[in-house]
């Protein structure tokens, strides 16, 4: 009874979310060849009887693939390959625009931790796991119509093989460390109050304005949110279902897992990119504050001016930001 | 020139399993895998159930070959749809996209990871030297360089199962319609596999979109 | 050029390649190969390049699947 419900319900999701499928093709023929019928019969996705049991395989004929096929090498590959073009080339075009984002005042000298060791080592095993995965995972997408037709397949095969089984095992070490990312920035990207004028004036970000923030302004709450939590969770959950093929999931389950994994993920990296350039070349100071955990108080001071009147001691009246730690430390 | 095609009438499969058997035993297929497989609609409805085996039908449009992330596929001028073992890097794919359910892995290494993928071959082996011992550990054996056709159909005790060229199975099962009077329902999966008249004419049009 | 900005041009280019429409997969066509490099079944020890001959052997084994015309009449 369970299972029959949930095979309804992945039919209906299946057919909802996909639209695309082959269920549109006339089954109409002329005799003698009209096997319309039967035909119909064996495609209507109930199981058959089968004398090798295999859940996956009570079936003569699915459907679905065809829909994942439809999905993943059009919408996904084409779409998701302009997607990530396009954020590039926005990329260059606000570098030429509007250039590194530097200091403006001269840097103290003095020092304010920003991150603790154990936020670092958390972010920099989630960056690492994603770069990772993010060119593995765009190498078995894209590598066909890029790097075969420059280095042939079975060049390409050794590539794709490395690819895959980095892929899978880095896999789980992301998500398990992203859960853990999620637990330890959560409390400082709530919503504060001072968001709303971020928002107005959309980060300064073009009009090159320093607006106040906390800890974190709205620009890193967004990508926290979006990025790390539902993008995160998203293709985290769908990879593990991918990962481990051996658990009960059937081919319809892992069809659906790959589309929304690789979408999600295109997504996931077209954002990534922006959050990549703002921390490294595209900001002073962005870097070194995740290198070594410490700003400098010009910095802290022009970008989260808030946080760093809350780190000097000063009007602490609003919620305190947890990882503020210590009070200017000089070196 | 011939386009080597599967053809199943149900109404003689009697559902031995015997093509199973024997495709097993000739290329000593891995344990676990089976390439060819027997499906019964209608189980135990009088007059309704239908048997059929299915393997890997060699689509004009193979999907397979349309998802590979490694391009492993390739056909040949008869229309047998082969691959390259040594380049398969098991992630499933053309699992997800077959609509027979071809394509199987041997569970090999940590996690359930997947093994190369096997598939029927239509007796055709692969890309290594006909009948060499290379091949047929990969792919069993190369009938068709000895001028056999596929051992299921040619076992197949009530010839239910037939293989080779497309035009001469159209003729033999035209002739067996003909006698016993049917519809040609029996034909089950010739359209996907090898597309309607309607349908092979929008593929050709619209590539693979 | 400096070489940051000959990678970031190899990249833009790498990834707009992925933008073109490539066909994934040659429709098939009748007695056309598509693919990696094999013997052809027909240039097997057996018959040596002779291709009408695997072809017309061929023929003769797939209407040796039916019993029709094996049967007598009646």
């Amino acid at each position: 009874m369970c299972a029959h419900l949930i095979v309804t319900l992945r039919a209906v999701l299946l057919a909802a979310v996909l639209g695309l499928s082959w269920i549109a093709a006339p089954a109409v023929a002329a005799p003698p060849d009209n096997n319309a019928d039967v035909y119909r019969a064996v495609r209507d996705g109930t199981a058959q009887s089968i004398t090798f049991t295999a859940p996956a395989d009570r079936t003569l004929i699915q459907s679905e693939g065809q829909t994942w096929r439809q999905w993943r090498n059009g919408p996904i590959t084409q779409i998701g390959g302009w997607l990530l073009a396009g954020v590039f080339i926005a990329l260059v075009l606000f570098r030429l625009v509007r250039g590194k984002i530097v200091l403006e005042g001269p840097p103290t000298g003095r020092l304010i931790q920003r991150f603790s060791t154990v936020e670092r080592m958390t972010h920099w095993t989630v960056a690492l796991s994603f770069v990772l995965l993010a060119i593995t995972g765009l190498t078995l997408l894209f590598g066909k119509h890029v790097i075969i037709p420059v280095i042939g397949y079975s060049a390409f095969s050794w590539i794709a093989a490395l690819g895959k089984n980095v892929h899978n095992f880095v896999g789980p070490l992301f998500f398990a460390s992203t859960l853990v990312m999620m637990a330890l920035f959560a409390r400082d990207n709530v919503w504060q109050a001072i968001d709303a004028l971020w928002i107005r004036k959309a980060g300064g970000l073009l009009s090159g304005e320093h607006v106040p923030s906390w800890r974190f302004n709205f620009g890193e709450k967004t990508w926290f949110w979006i990025g790390v939590v539902i993008l995160g969770l998203t293709v985290g959950i769908t990879g593990l279902v991918l990962d481990f093929p051996g658990y009960g999931q059937i081919r319809q389950d892992m069809q659906l897992a790959h589309i929304i994994h690789t979408s999600g993920a295109i997504i996931f990296i077209a954002l990534s990119l922006g959050h990549i350039y703002i921390g490294s070349v595209g900001m002073e100071g962005a870097l070194e504050s995740m290198k070594t955990g410490y700003v400098d108080e010009t910095w802290a001071r022009e970008h989260h001016e808030y946080w760093y009147r809350e780190a000097k001691g000063g009007s602490g009246a609003a919620p305190v930001a947890s990882g503020a730690g210590r009070p200017s430390t000089a070196h | 020139m011939a386009r080597m095609k599967f053809l199943c009438d149900t109404e003689r499969c009697i559902e031995c399993n015997g093509c199973v058997t024997a495709c097993k035993n000739e290329h000593e297929v891995p344990w676990g895998i089976q390439r060819r497989r027997v499906v019964t609609i209608n189980d135990g409805v009088v007059g309704q159930e239908k048997s059929m085996s299915v393997a890997c039908m060699h689509c004009s449009d193979a999907p397979c070959m349309a998802v590979c992330p490694v391009d492993v596929f390739y056909r040949t001028e008869d229309g047998v749809v082969l691959h390259d073992k040594d380049a398969c890097i098991g992630c499933g794919y053309c699992f997800y996209a077959c609509p027979f359910g071809a394509p199987q892995f041997p569970q090999t290494g940590t996690f359930g990871q997947r093994g190369k993928m096997d598939k029927c071959t239509f007796c055709a082996g692969g890309p290594e030297a006909d009948g060499s011992d290379a091949e047929f550990e990969k792919y069993g054996k190369n009938r068709l360089a000895e001028g056999k056709l596929p051992m299921c159909a040619e076992m197949c005790s009530t010839k239910a199962l037939l293989a080779g060229d497309g035009t001469a199975l159209a003729d033999i099962f035209r002739e067996r319609v003909v006698r016993r009077g049917g519809s040609g329902a029996e034909m089950i999966g010739w359209n996907t596999a090898y597309g309607s008249g309607e349908q092979k004419r929008q593929q050709t049009r619209g590539g693979d979109k | 050029m400096n070489p940051t900005r000959l990678v970031l041009l190899i990249g833009a280019a790498l990834a707009l390649a992925a933008c073109s429409e490539a066909p994934q997969v040659t429709h098939y066509e009748a007695g056309t190969y598509s693919g990696k490099p094999d013997t052809r079944p027909w240039e097997s020890a057996a018959y040596g390049g002779d291709k009408a001959k695997w072809e017309s052997d061929m023929r003769a084994r797939a209407r040796k699947q039916t019993e029709i015309g094996r049967m007598p009449p009646g």
